[in-house]
């Protein structure tokens, strides 16, 4: 009936169509469909032993090459400790104070939130996404949502879970927001990815007072990072005259580059629940 | 056989650009180390033998990106009937339109996820960035493109003289 050539067509045309329809599904709504997981699972046992083997290597070589430098490094830290066991005590002291304050102002008694640490095996394949697969799952106790962290400030929160790995959503993402402050001015905004080396503070009001060097810090008010978590410095501002919003630029504090561990927050502190009720 | 041949090709890759390449010092942004895998899929292997393979590593990838589910799968499919298409006119065998095929093939990659994302309304790649990273994947495939050439036309010719030697010998004349 038809020409092989008009079938040919007809073809290209039908895929196109459908290809075209999944692409703008998908990319106003992720896909939940659990396959991720899956494909998750299947890949990460191998990220995980390459991971094991190469920084077994990398440990193996660095020990090798740091045993000359060890005793002049020892010096150092020793020096190191006498200063922050002195800067201990002092904290110890203010912390005390800050109860007593605390307790008479009223206040709960924050205590840590739970929480795991956990490896990162892999990385995004693409490099116009930030995301890493990690090396604790569902099994662990970790769950869609959850945020992560490290010493140095917020990393992301968890996006897919599977039984005993999880992929992390950066805070760097372009799909990626969180609710923030300006530490100083307590201005508010929403700290969005860009899927490179920095973020934007975005919605920061014209008149509020915003500085290079400030710090960002979460606001708790997006029900995923706790409050008072570093985000990262204000690296640049600009505002043109007719604009309602400040152009914030941030440079994270954590270096996603060299970023090796996190640490997940399981849950909110003991007692939040009950304060929040 | 050649099935699982191809898994642990793909899976091998795979662990690659995600696990050893990010901790490689100095490497910055490669390209997609699949392209390759689709090209020589598309290229040199039966039609029932590799598109299947072709939109498993799809939906592989696109399940271990942040992207929106799809993007891979679209740019490996659309790569796919590219390179078939162009085997038809050219010679594929050759080291150098090989090289040419992959350095098409990363640039129509991310021309697709500019398209995509800034059709989403999920980023402005008009910056010096993306001219950046799209340069310096190309510069990956200039330098270890003709390897991975030479490579595939290796592999090919043997699995060609192997597909040879398991055809059976017709009876001798009487």
């Amino acid at each position: 009936m038809f020409s092989k050539k008009t079938v040919l067509i007809l073809a290209g045309i039908l895929l196109i169509t459908v290809n075209l329809i999944l692409l703008a599904v998908t990319t106003r709504r992720p896909a939940a469909s659990g396959l991720g997981g899956v494909m998750i699972a299947f890949v990460a046992p191998f990220q995980e032993l390459v991971t094991r083997a190469v920084k077994t290597a990398q440990d193996s070589w660095r020990n090798y090459f740091y045993l000359a430098s060890v005793s002049q490094e020892n010096q150092r830290l020793q020096q190191q400790l006498g200063e922050f066991q002195q800067k201990s005590i002092q904290q110890r002291e203010l912390e005390l104070e800050n109860q007593r304050l605390r307790e008479l102002l009223g206040f709960k008694r924050s205590q840590p939130a739970p929480a795991i640490a956990a490896e990162i095996i892999g990385k995004d394949p693409s490099v116009w996404f930030k995301t890493v697969i990690i090396d604790k799952g569902s099994a662990d106790g970790v769950r869609r949502g959850l945020p992560a962290v490290t010493s140095q400030g917020v990393v992301g929160q968890m996006i897919e879970v599977s039984g005993h790995q999880s992929r992390l959503m950066l805070i760097i993402d372009r799909n990626s927001s969180a609710d923030a402050i300006v530490q100083r001015t307590r201005a508010r905004g929403v700290v969005k990815g860009t899927s490179r080396d920095e973020c934007y503070l975005d919605y920061v009001q014209h008149a509020d007072d915003v500085r290079v060097g400030d710090l960002v810090i979460s606001s708790g008010f997006d029900g995923v990072y706790p409050k008072g978590l570093l985000i990262g410095t204000v690296t640049a501002v600009d505002f043109k005259g007719g604009d309602f919003f400040k152009d914030v630029q941030i440079t994270p504090a954590v270096d996603f580059d060299k970023l090796e561990e996190v640490l997940i927050i399981l849950g909110p502190p003991p007692g939040r629940t009950a304060e929040r009720r | 056989m050649i099935y699982f041949v191809y898994l642990a090709g793909g899976l091998l890759l795979v662990i690659c650009q995600t696990t050893l390449l990010p901790r490689l010092p100095g490497v910055g942004h490669f390209f997609d180390l699949l392209l390759p895998l689709v090209i020589y899929l598309a290229a040199f292997r039966p039609l029932h033998e590799a598109l299947p393979f072709t939109l498993f590593l799809g939906i592989l990838v696109d399940n271990l990106s942040g992207g929106p589910f799809g993007l891979y799968l679209t740019s490996y499919v659309w790569l796919f009937i590219g390179v078939r298409l162009a085997a038809m006119v050219v010679r594929a065998e050759n080291p150098i339109m090989l090289v040419l095929l992959l350095i098409a093939a990363v640039a129509a990659q991310n021309g697709l996820f500019f398209a995509v994302l800034g059709a989403a309304g999920q980023g402005d790649f008009s910056g010096g960035f993306a001219l950046r990273v799209v340069t310096e994947q190309i510069g990956w495939v200039l330098l270890i493109g003709p390897f991975l050439a030479l490579g595939m036309r290796r592999v090919h010719r043997s699995s060609s003289r192997r597909a040879k030697k398991a055809e059976p010998t017709p009876p001798a004349a009487q």
